[in-house]
């Protein structure tokens, strides 16, 4: 019985998804979110989130639930979680890092740029090419000519392997 | 003019190669102590060094040909600047396509110039009064295309310069994010700080100093280091440029406004119900749409689009008028951090061809530079002299 009224003293917050869907979470650990905070502050309780999808959601939210729940001694488990997070596509990884950048959730966006910059790390730019799927929009002669001024310009060595 | 130019570039170019063979008789006592140190493989070392002092000079030639290079852009800037006067009164679309593609062509042939040549393109893209982006379009394929491009730059932090260059050979969009002005000055000042080695801090894009002064460090480090070691030194030094910046510093960047301003300008959009959403085929600058200021931040009334106008501004393009660096958004005007007055006065100085800039005064304003001067002095007379020099 106590917890229920404890959860009852607890403000809630209603986010809504841009599929439309509804998720309640609580107030503490909706703030962490400068975009949700700055709503909260208003008075709002319900907050519609047009950019962000509820797939995309439903991860924030596990994320953000653990770090409320940050405190020192299950900081090994938060680190093994935040890797399990950040281990996923990089279709999934952009779909995040777009909306805690919506949210504006610092910490989580640091992760996942720190995540998707770790990936193209010392990668030739044919790797990163094809990890993006871009389309190489230079001529031959272009291509030759930026080569050039690159190869002048620092020699290094690149990894060619695409994982 | 462009004749007073080009002469005044080969009386720099003769001064400069006084002050080459001053440099020149310092390594020669450098190679005499070389070789008293190893004392093996004499010959080999004698051609070694020979050769770098050709690289040496073929560099400084360059550098020369490259500040020309800039004096006749500039100009060609400024009949532009005219010629855009009368675009403006034409003003349709097929013209200002073709001034984006020329700019582009350019930004293509030299990639550290881009900056210069965006910003030169913007300027001309702005005043024919159409909302076209002078970057290019973004990346149409692939995952990334779905990234917009400030966060793009978020990313690009996390990596190294050398990634960074690599980046520039991925596409034209990658390109342009990966050689951003703001992305290099921030690695330039992580890892040689705030001061520049020189007094005239923007003669060319933050990238090329960067790769400018790697260049030398590099050169410096081989010289000063005993053979056995060098190729310690070097991999040392390389090391420098492929790491990527610290977790910890990358946060530092203000990505998100602080609290209270951050309030005011959600409060403000919310008002005007404009969402966070990014608006992509509008550029803001201060011809095509108006502004709602908070303190350094600018709200466009548009689109919600939010310009931060502090000293990070990166919406500057150059006033032909007095050279000053003038906010497209704001309007606000920045110091070169050097007038042009003080421009001329190194000039002279340089066609004296008595000091030298790179030496032993690195980064020093010319206080610093009286004081060293005036500290090591015998007497009264020395000290007049000395004090010429700066």
């Amino acid at each position: 019985m106590a917890s229920t009224t404890e959860t009852k003293q607890k403000k809630m917050l209603i986010l809504k998804s841009a599929d439309n869907d509804e998720f309640e979470i609580e107030e503490s650990v909706g703030v962490q979110s400068e975009t949700i905070k700055n709503l909260v502050e208003d008075g709002f309780t319900f907050v519609p989130l047009p950019n962000v999808y509820t797939k995309a959601l439903i991860k924030i939210i596990d994320y953000l639930k653990k770090h409320a729940n940050k405190t020192d001694s299950n900081d090994e488990e938060i680190k093994t979680f935040d890797k399990d997070f950040v281990n996923t596509t990089f279709d999934d990884l952009f779909e995040l890092v777009s909306a805690a950048n919506y949210l504006h959730i610092s910490c989580l966006m640091n992760m996942l740029c720190q995540t998707i910059a770790d990936r193209i790390k010392d990668k030739s730019p044919e790797a990163v090419r094809k990890i993006f799927h871009i389309n190489c929009d230079y001529t031959p002669e272009e291509e030759a000519k930026i080569r050039k001024a690159n190869a002048q310009a620092f020699e290094g060595q690149f990894d060619e392997s695409l994982d | 003019m462009v004749e007073d130019i080009l002469d005044e570039g080969d009386v720099k170019r003769k001064s400069k190669r006084l002050k080459f063979g001053d440099g020149n008789d310092g390594f020669e006592g450098e190679e005499e102590r070389m070789t008293k140190k190893v004392r093996i493989l004499e010959d080999d070392d004698e051609d070694e060094i020979e050769g770098k002092e050709k690289w040496e000079q073929d560099e400084e030639e360059e550098e020369e040909e490259e500040k020309r290079e800039a004096k006749v852009m500039k100009i060609e800037e400024e009949e532009e600047e005219e010629e855009e006067k009368v675009k403006a009164l034409l003003a349709s679309p097929s013209l200002s396509g073709l001034v984006e593609v020329e700019a582009e062509a350019e930004c293509a042939s030299s990639p550290s110039r881009m900056s210069q040549s965006v910003m030169d393109n913007n300027n001309s893209v702005a005043s024919t009064s159409n909302n076209m982006r002078q970057v290019p379009s973004g990346i149409e394929t692939g995952i990334l295309s779905k990234v917009p491009p400030e966060l793009l730059r978020h990313i690009l932090k996390f990596l190294s310069p050398e990634d960074l260059v690599a980046c520039t050979l991925v596409c034209k969009f990658l390109n342009f994010a990966a050689s951003d002005e703001s992305l290099w000055r921030w690695l330039y000042r992580m890892r040689w700080g705030l001061l520049l080695p020189t007094r005239k801090p923007r003669d060319c894009a933050w990238k090329k100093l960067y790769i400018q002064r790697d260049a030398d460090d590099m050169m410096e480090f081989v010289r000063n280091t005993p053979m056995e070691f060098k190729e310690y030194y070097i991999q040392m030094q390389a090391a420098k440029r492929s790491q990527a910046p610290p977790p910890s510093q990358v946060n530092d960047d203000r990505i998100i406004l602080d609290k209270t301003v951050a309030d005011q300008v959600s409060i403000w959009k919310k008002k005007k119900g404009l969402g966070d959403k990014v608006v992509i085929d509008h550029a803001c600058s201060g011809e095509t749409c108006t502004y709602y200021q908070i303190g350094d931040v600018y709200v466009c009334e548009k689109t919600g689009h939010v310009h931060v106008c502090d000293d990070t501004c990166r919406e500057v393009v150059t006033d032909p008028i007095n050279g000053l660096l003038v906010c497209t958004i704001s309007g606000h005007c920045f110091d070169r951090m050097l007038s042009p007055s003080e421009m001329e006065l190194d000039g002279e100085q340089q066609q004296v061809g008595t000091i030298d800039e790179a030496e032993p005064f690195m980064g020093s304003g010319r206080f610093a530079r009286a004081y060293l001067l005036g500290y090591n002095c015998d007497d009264e007379k020395e000290l007049e002299d000395a004090l010429r020099f700066c």
